[in-house]
């Protein structure tokens, strides 16, 4: 065995060594049961809404399948529903406001934690239960951990700009350009105004903006 | 500059745009906002109702007094313009009320919250109403009726309860190490979950499935015979003061003795029971504030065997007993003691108690001890006490004669910090138990971090880590030992971590 060889084998030998320290743990472990926590969730801080068939929608702040809180409905028979729970993760965790619903039937809200930052969310939970994180608070200027929810803005997205009925603009109608994730809402004049997304002119009718923009 | 938060808007790009900050040192929001058809934002913070209208003017429309005050709800609005909310505060219980402000000012009292866990009310009432067309009001509480409940107020202040959340039906964040049966079944207490959400005695079988047993707010850990009864504490028939209680192997439970307050003390947090069927505990309260030692008999008779006097015999046995074949009990105090670093004492089969060995703290020997000492055939004790040349607990061995041996000082490092609980010991000698720190990510620029450890401590004094806590899905942070096996596998609970953030019970094979 040349000098060489007799140093490789003691580097070898250094490294099962270093190795052999490092790896401290001998044992393996198993779960054997993970205890539950409020199975419905707990801690309903946020205000409650109600639809038109008379069903509520809350939110819970802890509890739910990972101690997240969720999302919950009480239908006008009584009957409870959980229809999201946060995970805790990058899609929110510990929600202190409740939802607000858009015509289509999509849930608007926040959480107080999680998201790419961990500095709360807004989401949007769909009629399927899909949740989907519509903004990630970072904690900078654009602030962190909202305790309160969102608000669709009856008049669209952009306040005091935009009243419309039926698809067609009230009074005071100013023209605007807002960019959505997809394209451009494009608003026409004083008396009508008509969406472009994608190439495609929509108009609205009877249906909240703010729902036909983010409910998709 | 230190601002008290902020009302925005966020439009469906994502843009936020900051609508009114309010300034440090004035009120703060808790909730969010309402809108009316005008573009006017309405809000509550402490103490006030306030209006930002649609050209951005702050007013305040109602200031709160005294009582009721705390309005951390948000607000419901009708077609009226009157607004709507919950206070935290105020009310003929001091559980918060529904209130109504019209839009000329007037404030009024529409409902009073009566308070307490079981009925719709008591604190933390945070949330907002919601209105329905006829001017029923809708809301929730955050802890009333166990996990919070949603109600109904009508439009003349009748409330009716819609919802209650219920806790998980089993255990929630277990407390004490479990015991095992013969057939694999772990049984163990819980300090929440259960019908009440006051925790439970559970058994979880080799199939992971679990049963709660008992509801009635158990003590920390449980002792099993050799018929399989169980035998816990818990909650009494006087509120605050406990009993004990036997519990079949079908989950029918007897009380077997409740806790007078007096000089029996008003309960513990677990009892030992023997061959012969006598359970042994100790507990607060009795006479002197330093705590007692008990034994009920199996034939219901109940006997102090000690009160501490706090003094050099010790003070505040928390952890329980172990029992040798001869009738004599061991146990340890967490304070008292001549140095009052608690002691180890033997309280023998004829009611004799002896200070076996007092904790001074000199040597790194230790002190603070929360755990009973596990026993061998020789007669040597074995247990966990606090302190240690690092600050970070040890492991002691203290012969029949009194005479005490550090056999492993934690560092808090990897190797493990700060042993909530006591020890075990196997045929061959070998000590196992855990550290609530310690672990992953822990070392000297970061003594007793990490989630800790399950360790085993050879009768040379060599410690091996078998295993180094996430605190993710794995659990965390142990606060209780473990049991043994025949086969050598450890098992033992976590009060935290898990999927659920509500613990797990482990299995660690080695």
């Amino acid at each position: 065995m040349s000098i060489g060889q007799n140093r490789g084998w003691f580097w070898l030998v250094c490294a099962l060594v270093v190795t052999g320290i490092a790896q401290a743990q001998t044992a393996t472990e198993t779960v054997l049961y993970t205890f539950g926590n409020f199975p419905h969730g707990t801690i309903p801080y946020g205000t409650l809404i109600r639809d038109s068939a008379g069903n509520l929608y809350g939110t819970t702040n802890q509890g739910c399948s990972a101690n997240a809180g969720g999302v919950f409905e009480v239908e006008a028979s009584g009957s409870f529903k959980v229809l999201y729970c946060f995970q805790g993760g990058a899609d929110g965790s510990g929600p202190y406001a409740g939802v607000v619903m858009g015509s289509a039937g999509n849930l608007y809200g926040t959480t107080h934690q999680g998201g790419a930052s961990g500095k709360g969310v807004v989401y949007k939970l769909n009629t399927s239960g899909q949740e989907t994180v519509l903004y990630s608070f970072t904690g900078g200027a654009d602030g962190s951990g909202p305790y309160a929810g969102v608000i669709p803005d009856s008049n669209g997205p952009v306040r005091h700009h935009l009243q419309w009925r039926d698809g067609e603009c009230g009074r005071g109608v100013q023209a605007q350009s807002v960019r959505t994730g997809d394209g451009f809402v494009q608003l026409h004049g004083r008396r009508r105004w008509r969406e472009s997304i994608r190439g495609r002119d929509v108009r609205f009718r009877g249906q909240s903006i703010w729902d036909h923009l983010l409910g998709r | 500059m230190y601002n008290d938060g902020v009302v925005y808007k966020l439009n469906p790009s994502g843009g936020e745009t900051v609508l009114h900050t309010f300034s440090s040192g004035a009120v703060t929001p808790y909730a969010g906002v309402i809108l009316d058809s005008a573009g006017n934002l309405y809000g509550t913070a402490n103490d006030v109702i306030y209006e930002v209208s649609a050209a951005g003017q702050y007013s305040v429309l109602h200031q709160f007094g005294p009582s009721p005050s705390n309005p951390q709800s948000g607000l419901a609005r009708d077609a009226a313009g009157n607004l709507y909310g919950t206070t935290r505060t105020g009310g003929a219980a001091n559980a918060g009320i529904v209130y109504k402000l019209s839009p000329a000012g007037a404030f009024q009292k529409l409902y009073a919250f009566p308070g307490g866990q079981a009925s719709v009310g008591a604190d933390y009432i945070n949330a907002g109403l919601v209105l329905d067309p006829a001017g029923n009001l809708y809301g929730t509480t955050t802890y009333a009726g166990v996990g919070g409940m949603v109600y109904e107020v009508d439009a003349g202040g009748a409330e009716k309860t819609l919802y209650k959340f219920p806790a998980a039906p089993g255990g929630s964040r277990p407390f004490g190490a479990p015991v095992r049966d013969r057939a694999g079944n772990l049984y163990g207490t819980a300090n929440f979950g259960g019908a009440t959400d006051q925790g439970v005695l559970y058994r979880l079988d080799t199939t992971g499935h679990e049963t709660a047993l008992f509801n009635n707010s158990p003590g920390e850990f449980v002792s099993r015979d050799s018929a399989g009864n169980l035998y816990v504490t818990g909650g009494g028939a006087t509120p605050g003061l406990g009993a004990i209680y036997k519990v079949a192997p079908n989950g029918q439970s007897t009380v077997l003795y409740n806790f007078t307050g007096g000089a029996d003390g008003d309960g513990s947090d677990g009892v030992t029971v023997d061959s012969a069927g006598n359970l042994y505990g100790t507990g607060g309260g009795g006479t002197s504030p330093a705590g007692l030692v008990f034994k009920l008999a199996a034939n219901g008779q109940f006997n102090i065997l000690y009160t501490f006097t706090g003094g050099a015999d010790g003070s505040d046995p928390n952890a329980g007993l172990s029992l040798d074949s001869g009738g004599n009990a061991y146990g340890t105090t967490y304070g008292g003691g001549t140095a009052g670093l608690g002691v180890v004492y033997e309280v023998t089969a004829a009611g004799l108690y002896k200070v076996l060995y007092t904790f001074t703290g000199e040597a790194g020997g230790g002190g603070q001890p929360i755990a009973a000492p596990v026993l061998d055939s020789a007669g040597n004790l074995y247990g966990t006490a606090g302190g240690g040349t690092a600050n970070q607990g040890i492991v002691y061995k203290l012969s029949p004669a009194g005479h005490e041996t550090v056999l492993y000082t934690f560092m808090g490092w990897a190797d493990g910090g700060g042993p909530a609980a006591g020890v075990i010991r196997d045929t061959a000698g070998n000590l196992y138990g855990t550290t609530e720190g310690g672990g992953l990510g822990a070392g000297p620029t970061n003594v007793g971090g990490g989630y800790g450890v399950v360790y085993k401590v050879d009768p040379s004094g060599q410690e091996t880590i078998l295993y180094a806590f996430t605190n993710a899905a794995d659990g965390g942070k142990p606060e209780s030992g473990v049991v043994l096996d025949r086969a050598g596998n450890l098992y033992g609970t976590c009060p935290g971590g898990g999927s659920a953030g509500a613990g797990v019970v482990y299995e660690v094979t080695p």
